[in-house]
């Protein structure tokens, strides 16, 4: 029962725990182009939502 | 041609690196600190859960969640300050970089590891920033201006307790002694011992958002340490200060 409780809030616990953040952060750190390519797939999931979903 | 194709205009281009733009600046911020990006995270999972309860059209959680974000937004904000004010220092540091340098002469550096040597071997607390490409103004511009030329003397005379410039760092800029009773933003960091002092924990401050060299007389127990890019370095003797400075002042 403890584990089935524990299962549930764990992934976002993890997202949220530290090793993650240091993880992820030490990786843009070191490929910091990947930033861009981050920020264009986001402006472009934007664009499709608002100007392209709406439509289909 | 299909039907979506023709919302698409040159203004969504525009529309689209106007997004673009922002979302780079958002993820430089957010990725540039692991704190922030926790925080980060743990609102964009917020506003998740509140998008899964609307989508599904959850009343209880709906009305829940709809309330939290703003609310959540505002206790990052006074809970991160540190955190924000770090990683904005940090950026700053890499975007304020001067092109040209000026950095000491072999006298200047001489007269930094007397004065070093002296204050250690009376036991008296010193803190020394040499300045190189981040622009050490904005501490300048707070303490008292000297801009005079780099000696011993002097340098011996600044520290030399009960007098009023002792407390705070001396800037170095070239051969000239900027200022004396410079204040910087403490380190937070958790690596290091929790009983370092404020005096070494200002030599990191100050060494983890420029890229300035700080060497730190301990009034305690005469050790010089050097503290340069977040890291900081206990010197054995002269010699090795004399390295360090030659790497770095060339």
């Amino acid at each position: 029962m403890k584990s089935i409780f524990k299962f549930i809030i764990e992934p976002i616990r993890y997202i949220g725990s530290r090793g993650f953040a240091e993880m992820v952060v030490k990786f843009f750190d070191r490929h910091e182009w990947l930033i861009y390519v981050v920020a264009f797939f986001i402006a472009l999931i934007a664009v499709f939502s608002i100007y392209i979903q709406p439509v289909l | 041609m299909p039907e979506w194709a023709n919302v698409l205009s040159w203004w969504t281009l525009l529309d689209f690196y106007l997004i673009y733009v922002l979302a780079v600046f958002v993820l430089k911020f957010v990725l540039h600190n692991k704190r922030v990006f926790s925080m980060f995270i743990f609102y964009i999972v917020i506003i998740g859960l509140f998008a899964l309860a609307n989508y599904f059209d959850l009343k209880m959680a709906g009305n829940v969640y709809a309330q939290l974000p703003i609310f959540l937004l505002v206790f990052i904000i006074v809970i991160g300050a540190p955190d924000f004010r770090l990683t904005l220092e940090s950026l700053w540091k890499e975007t304020t970089r001067q092109g040209t340098i000026i950095m000491g002469s072999e006298r200047t550096k001489s007269e930094i590891i007397k004065a070093v040597s002296s204050l250690s071997k009376h036991s008296i607390g010193g803190l020394i920033t040499i300045e190189k490409h981040n622009n050490l103004d904005q501490y300048a511009q707070r303490a008292i201006t000297l801009n005079s030329e780099v000696s011993q003397e002097l340098l011996v005379n600044i520290f030399t307790p009960n007098t009023p410039l002792h407390d705070g760092a001396v800037i170095i800029r070239g051969d000239k002694i900027v200022c004396a009773g410079a204040y910087f933003v403490l380190s937070s960091n958790e690596n290091f011992e929790k009983t370092t002092g404020s005096r070494h924990r200002a030599a990191l401050g100050i060494s983890e958002i420029t890229d300035s060299l700080t060497l730190i007389v301990s009034e305690e127990t005469g050790s010089i340490s050097l503290a340069i890019n977040g890291v900081m370095t206990k010197m054995k003797d002269e010699s090795t200060l004399n390295e360090y400075l030659s790497l770095f002042m060339k």
